[in-house]
């Protein structure tokens, strides 16, 4: 009853012919069974650098950061059509509210646009829909619009490619710009409250939050909600270098000769945890949360933030902490590049309204880190940086126009377009000084912009998604953590049941991802290691 | 069935006529509605991959769902709430302006009825969420005026919460409401407002007896119309308080939301919705037989 | 003091007050949409008259006014549509018997009982078989299809009540039906027709997520998503431009709102008096 449209019936055939053709030589490097998501790549063997083909067609792109991409996308496009003059591309727009829906429904309609941009969390609920593209086999193969001669996968700073791959192991987000979190703090209140240096270490943290509540400030406004982030970031990292040990009791299948070695992060490039991976560590106990000591280890970690948070953590609201922070409502907050602009803004027009006598100086650093201190098992390097993926893009499964949307992709993510777009963005007023870090590497930045320490210290293989709380899906499981992770900090939940009904939840989301990634994961692996 | 049939030839031409909004509903809200429930009878993701499995879905739905108990209990107290806010103040208001003597002024609060509805209803929402805040206006009214043991965390708490969110809104005032009956008040003949002062009504008798038998007919609608909108209703729960905290907040509306658009589980969120309908259309009919008995009774 | 005259400050103070209570929302948006967000988290109730940033409005501009043609034309031609759909047929469920009538009077009810989020994955499927896809014609048929049921039903019932005996008194004077509905019944049911149409105008134009999601062609989009281009992303606080933004969607409606006014007011004089 979900039919195809005939259009596409007959594309499709005709891609396959075509592919049965060119790619005889060319042998897929990757063990996906993408077949079974799409036909077959048709360009990969033209996409042997040097030949760039003449391409014609319509192309469809669309974001959700008009305001901050929007510009340099159109620059992109007409660099572009120099290249390949036949190609129309129409960039569309869309709200970031309800984009990962609207973009899904549509998906399943058939009319998404070709090329689509997103962030990592939206991922899962594409591919619930069928409507993402693997892109591996172009992945392995070199940019012909890029100068490097590597493969296109290593022009990315790595290790954000791996990290975004799916359970299968797939990668369909390209990546595009980088986010770093850290601690914001408010530089006069800690002089105030007699803080020296910003907290290092965790226990520094709670040393420096109580002085600041004893000056009267109040150290972190958090809201316990789906829309602030805050108290999963600290929860996630910290499950994240406690679990680190664990890394190869997880990854059982892994490079000939690979070992972990924690304090090489070079040392995990092209290691991912697949599903099947994750269900059997998780069957195994290893990364259960009722059975797993470190994760009971970081629940009774980060309750001990409670007396430092504001009261009405149940009724607060994640779009309040900017103002927050600006109306010295708050003096630290967990917080991303993206809000660096914003911050000095809002202090700015304070001061235009004359209220300078409520501006105040702010600075960042990497959220303090716990240590053996906290917990001995934490022999693998404390907190990382909090950096990753904040956006990459993805191509439509139905798209008609397969071909251009990579071409296209291919051109716009090739080091010397980069480099390009953001000298435009350092031209352009508002986002000359903090633009977000690209994925891309050897882009340079502004000199004057703010120093972020984002490079990751130790070798890590995400679990969960990056940014997200410790789940297995953006959407059961997230749902459930939200309001287990509020009986939990509201006292309705003891631990022992926050941690009982979070293995529920986890367990059940890697089933669910289990049945959706069938046709990948290897019922024979998992049945060998849960003898 | 004779007579049934020449009725039928007779009214021919108005079937006709009347194909035309039929034709309308059976193509953009019959037919996706049927397969809405063909949905429902399959485990489906959106993506290419569905599977039939018959009623699975509904018995999950009705067995294993553990916010079903609570989603219904919830709606059930918002919709009967809404419908004394709805009905009772939009009438209540259209009498008092009713009786206003400047026509002008009535003029005047006739507009001023009906432009609250005109700005978008999620400012409201997103005051009322200020309001609840433990700082908020709520609390500090209520300290005031010397009720501070009732100060609490209006919308964080899973025992008041479902309260708090029946009072927001306050004053509860319907535009639209409000104007239908002031025209059904309008129609009320002057000569039975004579007749009534003749026999030397009091203004309560006048309600009482006059007037509300007289808006029954707008009553029953009115009441039908806000039960019907208020079942399936999410939005305004879904701005205060998405539901939570730890669902506690829940209802159908939000329950099909959440498994539609977020966890991506069409044929159960399917199910949800035919389950919804049914219900809603229980209620109604429910809701009808009683309002028309009234009715004969005041009659 | 009269007790009338008691009684009338009585009604002047109650809806003066719920009418003030009502209207602060329109106030607090006006007053935050000329606020920077570091004055809103230091005041947030009350306008602040020291610091008047208009250029929230230069923000939010951009992102709604394109879009406000759209939504009226969609508004006006859904609304139009369900008149013209629903007029003929509500008099007709109103003075006429015949078989089934009840039956498919529930049937239309029942229409109301559908829960939107259900129907919405087929409806659109429905609309991209129909290739109404980016046009409007995918907002405006349906949304005919969703409004039929409230004006019919509201109709009907007004309809009922208009008093036989004029209608009697035409038809004894031998005029015909058409005739009768035409120059008799049209004119007393203005009112009414300004009623639903209002109402109707109210349902369909905050629809948001269908017009995202059938409308990819930025030229066609309606006011909702515009809207949503000033919400929030993670990192950004413009809550005063969004105000600013929904205090600049309202003017549309409060103009539209005003011009359908004056028939209603018309419509009232001409009934009061004969009434």
């Amino acid at each position: 009853m979900l039919r195809l449209r005939r259009g596409s019936v007959n594309l499709l055939v005709c891609m396959a012919l075509l592919s049965g053709l060119l790619t005889g030589c060319f042998g897929s490097s990757n063990e996906t069974n993408e077949v079974k998501n799409s036909a077959s790549p048709t360009t990969a063997a033209s996409n042997e650098s040097g030949t760039k083909r003449s391409l014609s067609g319509e192309l469809r792109v669309v974001t959700f950061m008009e305001d901050e991409w929007g510009d340099q996308m159109r620059a992109a496009i007409a660099d572009y059509n120099a290249a390949q003059p036949e190609v129309k591309i129409e960039l569309e727009s869309m709200p970031y509210a309800n984009y990962a829906e609207a973009l899904k429904a549509q998906m399943i309609g058939g009319i998404s646009a070709d090329l689509m941009l997103a962030e990592p969390a939206m991922v899962s609920a594409f591919e619930g829909a069928d409507g993402i593209l693997a892109l591996d086999d172009y992945l392995n193969q070199p940019n012909p619009y890029s100068d490097s001669g590597k493969a296109w996968k290593d022009d990315f700073i790595s290790p954000f490619l791996d990290t975004s791959r799916n359970a299968a192991g797939q990668a369909k987000l390209v990546p595009w710009s980088l986010v770093w979190v850290g601690m914001f703090y408010n530089k006069d209140a800690y002089a105030k409250a007699g803080i020296e240096t910003p907290p290092v270490t965790w226990n520094e943290f709670l040393t420096a939050s109580e002085k600041l509540k004893n000056a009267g400030y109040l150290p972190f406004y958090t809201a316990i909600k789906n829309n602030d982030a805050q108290t999963w970031w600290m929860f996630q990292t910290m499950l994240n270098a406690m679990f680190r040990v664990k890394t190869e009791q997880i990854n059982l299948r892994h490079a000939d000769g690979w070992t972990y070695k924690f304090d090489d992060p070079d040392s995990t490039n092209g290691e991912t945890y697949t599903v099947d991976e994750l269900y059997v560590a998780f069957k195994k106990g290893l990364i259960d949360p009722a059975k797993s000591p470190e994760y009971r280890k970081a629940v009774e970690l980060i309750l001990q933030m409670k007396p430092y948070f504001n009261d009405n953590l149940l009724t607060a609201d994640g779009s309040e902490l900017l103002s927050k922070f600006i109306s010295q409502n708050a003096v630290q907050k967990y917080d991303g590049t993206f809000s660096f602009p914003s911050t000095d803004s809002e202090l700015a027009k304070l001061k235009d309204e004359g209220k300078a006598d409520r501006v105040f100086q702010w600075d960042v650093v990497n959220f303090p880190t716990i240590t053996t201190e906290n917990y001995e098992g934490l022999t693998a390097g404390g907190l990382n940086p909090l950096s990753g993926l904040r956006n990459g893009w993805v191509i439509s499964q139905k798209s008609d126009n397969r071909e251009l949307a990579l071409d296209f992709l291919q051109f716009l993510t090739s080091p010397g377009e980069v480099n390009k777009l953001y000298e435009l963005k350092r031209a352009s007023k508002d986002n000359s000084l903090q633009p977000d870090a690209s994925a891309i590497a050897g882009v340079t930045y502004p000199a004057e912009a703010k120093k972020v320490d984002a490079a990751l210290r130790y070798a890590e293989m995400p679990i969960y998604g990056f940014g997200l709380p410790p789940v297995f899906d953006t959407g059961k499981d997230f749902e459930e953590f939200h309001s287990q992770w509020q009986g939990l900090w509201s006292e309705a939940l003891t631990i022992d049941e926050f941690l009982q009904k979070r293995s529920a939840s986890n367990l059940a989301a890697l089933e669910r991802n289990l049945k959706q990634f069938q046709d990948q994961v290897d019922q024979a692996f998992i049945d060998s290691h849960l003898k | 069935m004779r007579h049934t049939l020449k009725s039928v030839y007779k009214a021919r031409y108005l079937y006709l006529f009347l194909l035309i909004p039929f034709a309308f509903i059976a193509l953009f809200i019959f037919y996706p509605f049927f397969r809405g429930f063909q949905i429902s009878l399959l485990d489906w993701s959106g993506g290419n991959r569905t599977e039939f499995v018959g009623f699975d879905n509904y018995r999950e739905l009705f067995w294993n769902e553990p916010l079903l108990g609570r989603a219904v209990r919830n709606i059930l107290i918002l919709a009967v709430a809404g419908i004394l806010q709805a009905v009772g103040i939009s009438f209540l208001m259209a009498w008092v302006i009713h009786h206003i003597r400047s026509a002008k002024s009535k003029y005047v609060m006739r507009i001023f009825v009906i432009v609250p509805s005109l700005i978008p209803a999620i400012v409201g929402y997103l005051l009322w969420k200020k309001f609840y805040e433990p700082e908020g206006l709520v609390n500090r009214l209520l300290g005031l005026v010397g009720l501070d043991f009732l100060q609490q965390a209006w919308l964080g708490d899973v025992s008041v919460v479902v309260t708090a969110i029946v009072f927001a809104g306050f004053p509860w005032l319907n535009g639209a409401n409000t104007l239908i009956y002031l025209a059904g008040f309008l129609q009320i003949p002057k000569e039975m407002y004579e007749a009534a002062k003749i026999d030397g009504a009091t203004s309560w008798r006048t309600l009482w007896h006059l007037e509300i038998p007289m808006l029954a007919g707008q009553t029953r609608i009115l009441l039908l119309l806000s039960l019907i909108s208020l079942l399936q209703n999410y939005d305004n729960v879904f701005l205060l308080t998405r539901g939570g905290p730890m669902d506690a907040s829940v209802v159908p509306g939000i329950l099909l939301y959440k498994n539609a658009f977020l966890f991506g589980r069409y044929g159960y969120a399917s199910a949800i919705g035919v389950s919804l309908f049914a219900f809603i259309f229980i209620l109604s009919l429910l809701s009808m037989r009683l309002s028309k008995e009234s009715g004969e009774k005041v009659s | 003091m009269s007790m009338r005259k008691t009684a009338e400050i009585i009604r002047y103070a109650f809806v003066i007050l719920m009418l003030a209570a009502t209207f602060y929302p329109i106030l607090f948006m006006l007053f935050t949409s000329v606020k920077s967000t570091g004055s809103l988290a230091i005041n947030f109730f009350l306008p602040d008259f020291t610091a008047v940033h208009f250029e929230n409005f230069k923000t939010a501009a951009p992102k709604v006014l394109p879009y406000i043609g759209n939504s009226v034309k969609v508004s006006l031609l859904t609304v139009a549509g369900i008149l013209f759909v629903s007029a003929g047929s509500a008099y007709i469920f109103a003075r006429f018997t015949f078989p089934g009538k009840a039956i498919l009077y529930q049937l239309l009810m029942a229409t109301m009982m559908i829960p939107i989020v259900l129907t919405f994955v087929p409806s659109y499927l429905l609309v991209r078989d129909l290739g109404l896809l980016n046009s409007h014609s995918a907002l405006i048929l349906p949304g005919i299809a969703v409004g039929l049921a409230f004006a019919m039903l509201l109709l009907r019932t007004f309809f009922e009540s208009i008093d036989q005996g004029l209608i009697e008194a035409a038809r004894i004077d031998g005029a015909r039906e058409i005739r009768i509905l035409l120059q008799l019944v049209l004119p007393l049911t203005v009112p009414m027709i300004a009623t639903v149409s209002i109402l109707s105008i109210l349902r369909t134009w905050n629809d948001f997520l269908w017009p995202l999601v059938t409308i990819s062609r930025d030229s066609l989009r309606t006011l909702p998503i515009g809207l949503a281009f000033l919400v929030d992303k993670p990192g950004s606080n413009q809550f005063t431009v969004m105000m600013a933004g929904y205090t600049l969607a309202s003017i549309p409606l409060v103009v539209l709102f005003l011009f359908a006014m004056k028939p209603f007011m018309d419509g009232i004089n001409a009934g009061a008096i004969k009434g």
